[in-house]
C-alpha cells in the first residue's frame, strides 16, 4: 500500500507540474522523495536471509 | 540550445522513461517476474525522475527543473547500488532474470547515472534559460510523452496496491496479496 501511495502522490505532482503552478509541483516533488527514503530505509534495516 | 530544442529533448526523456517502466511490466506480466521492493523502489525513481522534464514541457526550461531529476536520480541510483551489492556475492544469481547480461537493477542503476550525464550536459547549453525567448510551443509529441507517463505511474499504484494488498510489500514476493491473501491457491 506505501508503494500505491507514493506513486499516487507522483502523479498527483505530475498532474499539477503540468497544469498549475511549479512551486506547487517542487513541494510535491520534495514529499515524494522523502517518503521514497524513509521507505528504502524501512525495506534496508530489514532482516536479510543471507546464510554465511 | 534554443528554449524549443530543450523542451523537444525533454520530451524523449520522458518517452526514455516510459520505455524503461513498461519494459518493467513487460517482465512482469510476460514472464511471470515479480518486482521486489527495491525493485519498486526503483520504479518510484524512474516516476520521480519524470517531474524535472514535466516541468520543463509544460512551462519551459529552468535548472531547477533539472536539479529535480538530479536528485530523483541520485536517490534511484543508491537504491539500484544497494541492490546490485546484495548480489555481489560470487555464486549469486541475481534477482529477476538477465537482460543483455545484466539484471534490471543494474541496467536501473545504468539509466540513473546516464540521466545524470544527461542533465549535466544539456545544462551547459545556457541559451535555453534566455527569458527574452519566445515560450515554447508545446505540440501533440510533448503532451502525449507528459501523458503516458502519467498514466503509467498510475497504473504502477494498481499494480503495488495489486501486488502489496493493504500491508508493508514482501521482501521475495511469490504472488498478488491483494488477489490471494493468503497465498497461492
Amino acid at each position: 500500500m506505501n508503494f500505491a501511495v507514493i506513486f499516487l502522490l507522483l502523479a498527483a505532482t505530475m498532474l499539477v507540474a503540468a497544469r498549475r503552478d511549479a512551486r506547487p509541483a517542487y513541494v510535491l516533488f520534495g514529499i515524494a522523495i522523502v517518503l521514497t527514503i524513509a521507505l528504502y530505509f524501512h525495506h534496508a534495516t530489514g532482516r536479510l536471509p543471507l546464510s554465511f | 540550445m534554443s528554449p524549443q530544442l530543450a523542451v523537444r529533448l525533454n520530451a524523449v526523456g520522458l518517452y526514455a522513461i516510459c520505455a524503461v517502466l513498461l519494459e518493467a511490466f513487460f517482465y512482469q506480466f510476460a514472464l511471470g517476474e515479480l518486482p521486489c521492493p527495491l525493485c519498486l523502489l526503483q520504479r518510484v525513481a524512474f516516476c520521480a525522475l519524470a517531474v524535472g522534464p514535466i516541468l520543463t514541457v509544460c512551462h519551459g526550461p529552468r535548472p531547477a527543473h533539472y536539479a529535480l531529476a538530479i536528485v530523483a536520480a541520485l536517490v534511484g541510483a543508491f537504491i539500484a547500488a544497494r541492490q546490485v551489492l546484495l548480489h555481489i556475492e560470487p555464486g549469486d544469481v541475481g534477482f529477476g532474470s538477465a537482460v543483455l547480461g545484466y539484471h534490471l537493477y543494474t541496467w536501473a542503476f545504468i539509466c540513473f547515472v546516464a540521466a545524470i550525464a544527461a542533465c549535466a550536459g544539456v545544462l551547459l547549453f545556457e541559451g535555453q534559460f534566455d527569458l527574452r525567448a519566445a515560450r515554447p510551443h508545446t505540440g501533440v509529441f510533448e503532451r502525449a510523452a507528459v501523458w503516458l507517463v502519467v498514466a503509467i505511474t498510475i497504473v504502477n499504484a494498481g499494480d503495488a496496491l495489486l501486488e502489496c494488498g493493504f500491508t508493508w510489500c514482501p521482501p521475495d514476493p511469490a504472488d498478488y496479496r491483494l488477489l490471494h491473501p493468503e497465498g497461492k491457491p
